[in-house]
């Protein structure tokens, strides 16, 4: 019994044992399974992984090669993305025929591109790739830093206009870019500075001239800045219509916008004579002057001896200021290099003309000798006075206008000399902020002058034109109040221009004011209206 | 009192007429430049030179002529 008690003890002892050990056996299994589970599990992730990686490289290249079906990324994830795909290519695009074939020197400079920057250039034939590598190193170096589609449209610009085009700012460059190949290279035939006068001007004018005939895009880039943005606002039509009745003219270099060359020693003698002149006049003012108090005293006092004698010297002094009025205006019209040999001698002819009458007018004083006889002198003196006196002023104006005209013309030959000197700084890389705004507050200030200068023109050619001594009169007024605004003018456009002139100095000191060049003589002439 | 006191002592002093100053043209040293500059002062040197107010005088005088 204790036997059979004792066996079934252990039996229960080992039937309490067995689910550990049936346990113990599960986990084994079960720890195997999953290893081989976590093992597959991992390689179907390297797996996706790789497939992911490969995925992303397609999409990259398809993105860099179609960037205009691409949707708005991040610069820099693009960046990234453009890095890693560009990392694969480089070695791969050095290695391409068309870069092999590339002369040493060439090539050397594509080596010395970023992997991303030479990227851009990968699509590009040998020839077009040559010209690009012929650039200088600056110049590569600024159109590199475009992207892949503007510089690809810079790809069909031979040497010369690709140079020219390269010597732009980056933001110019890619107003430019946004062209057609076309447009681009119409607008590249034209020179330097004035490319750079023309691509500062917004997208849609650029735009607007570059579908314009090449001649026209020439003779419009000679214009200053203040006409090229007013007539780049017009429509085509009108853009057209209004370029016919611009002239471009070549000046002469010896005259720079002289009408006539007065020799040094002429214009000595003739400042010499100015001041005995003027101090005749002034003395003969003086007589007039005491002459008047004394007639004015004789004839209170009613002393007819005594006021037939001061009307007499008072008369003939009078002449004599005339004389040295008009003397006066002869002294300036013979030193006016603003008016030409014909016109001068066409005044001075007029003016001696004009002495004469005054002469023998003063000879009927000279001969009077009762009260009847002087005031009839008088008379004559008087009407030949008012008369004279008009046309003494317009032959002032003559010489005073064209002294602003003058001025115009160089302040217009100075708006050259900056575009061309601002377009060597851009070249360089120099800046100087606002410094183009500057110019073009100049060369509004110069605009407004030349249409007072226009307007006071048209005035006097009324003046001319009209018999009517009143009429004359005021118009002489309004002429030379219009010459006055236009004066006013001109010199707040040069206080602009010593500004400008003294920014540009400090920052750029090879600055060259004395250099000429072809753009700079040149003269752009407009027809008048023909209504 | 002590009013008309501040009011005295606190009026402006009258002042003597100022000289007219005599500001120096800038020049930039650059001839191009600076020849506009003496050009645009030479056309109103001109214009004044050639006006003929000077001769206001012998219009008085010949008016004054012609009723005696």
């Amino acid at each position: 019994m204790r036997k059979i008690a004792t066996i079934l003890t252990l039996a229960i002892f080992l039937i309490s044992l067995m689910p550990f050990s049936i346990a113990d056996h599960m986990d084994e299994d079960k720890s195997i399974e999953d290893s081989r589970e976590d093992r597959l599990n991992r390689a179907e992730e390297q797996e996706k992984e790789k497939l992911k990686a490969l995925e992303d490289e397609k999409e990259i290249k398809r993105k860099i090669e179609n960037p205009e079906k691409e949707m708005p990324r991040k610069p820099e994830v693009l960046q990234k993305e453009k890095a890693k795909a560009a990392k694969i290519t480089k070695e791969e695009i050095l290695k391409e025929r068309k870069f092999k074939e590339l002369g040493k020197g060439h090539l050397e400079k594509f080596k010395e591109l970023e992997d991303e920057e030479l990227e851009k250039f990968s699509e590009l034939k040998k020839e077009e790739l040559e010209r690009f590598a012929d650039l200088k190193k600056e110049r590569l170096d600024r159109l590199k830093k475009l992207k892949k589609v503007e510089l690809e449209k810079l790809k069909h610009l031979k040497k010369q206009k690709l140079e020219r085009v390269s010597k732009l700012d980056k933001k110019k460059l890619e107003k430019i870019s946004e062209l057609e190949n076309e447009q681009i290279a119409k607008l590249a035939e034209v020179k330097e500075a004035r490319l750079s006068k023309i691509a500062s001007l917004n997208k849609e004018h650029i735009k607007k001239i570059s579908g314009l005939h090449a001649e026209q895009i020439e003779k419009l880039s000679h214009l200053d800045r203040a006409r090229l943005k007013e007539v780049s606002k017009l429509g085509k039509a009108e853009i057209k219509k209004r370029l016919d009745k611009i002239k471009i003219k070549k000046i002469d270099p010896k005259l720079k916008f002289k009408k006539r060359i007065v020799l040094k020693d002429k214009k000595i003698k003739v400042k010499e004579k100015f001041e005995q002149i003027k101090e005749k006049l002034h003395e003969s003012g003086e007589k007039v002057k005491e002459r008047r108090r004394l007639l004015l005293k004789a004839k209170e006092d009613g002393d007819d001896d005594a006021i037939i004698e001061h009307a007499k010297k008072g008369l003939l002094r009078a002449a004599d200021a005339i004389i040295a009025h008009l003397e006066k205006v002869k002294n300036k019209v013979s030193e006016s290099e603003d008016l030409t040999d014909e016109e001068a001698d066409s005044i001075l002819a007029d003016l001696d003309a004009k002495i004469s009458e005054i002469n023998d007018a003063k000879a009927e004083v000279e001969a009077a000798a009762t009260k009847e006889e002087i005031r009839a002198a008088a008379k004559k003196i008087k009407a030949a006075w008012k008369r004279i006196k008009v046309k003494a002023e317009q032959h002032a104006r003559d010489v005073v206008n064209g002294k602003v005209r003058i001025i115009l013309k160089k302040s217009e030959q100075l708006e050259k000399k900056l575009d061309r000197i601002l377009a060597e700084m851009e070249e360089k890389g120099i800046e100087v902020e606002g410094i183009d705004g500057k110019i073009t507050v100049f060369s509004e200030k110069v605009a407004e002058a030349r249409e007072k200068l226009k307007q006071s023109e048209e005035k006097f050619k009324e003046v001319k034109a009209t018999d009517a001594n009143e009429n004359k009169k005021s118009l002489l007024e309004e002429a030379k109040s219009l010459a006055r605004e236009a004066h006013n003018s001109l010199k707040e456009a040069h206080d602009i221009l010593k500004e400008i002139t003294m920014e540009i100095k400090a920052a750029y000191k090879e600055a060259d004011f004395e250099e000429e060049d072809e753009d700079e003589l040149v003269e752009v002439g407009e027809e008048e209206e023909n209504e | 009192m002590l009013a008309l006191v501040l009011v005295v002592s606190c009026a402006p002093a009258p002042t003597a007429p100022e000289a007219p100053v005599e500001v120096p043209t800038e020049t930039t040293g650059e001839a191009s430049v600076d020849e506009v500059a003496t050009d645009i002062s030479d056309a109103v040197d001109i214009g004044d030179a050639l006006d003929a107010s000077e001769l206001d005088d012998v219009d008085s005088i010949l008016a004054d002529i012609e009723n005696i």
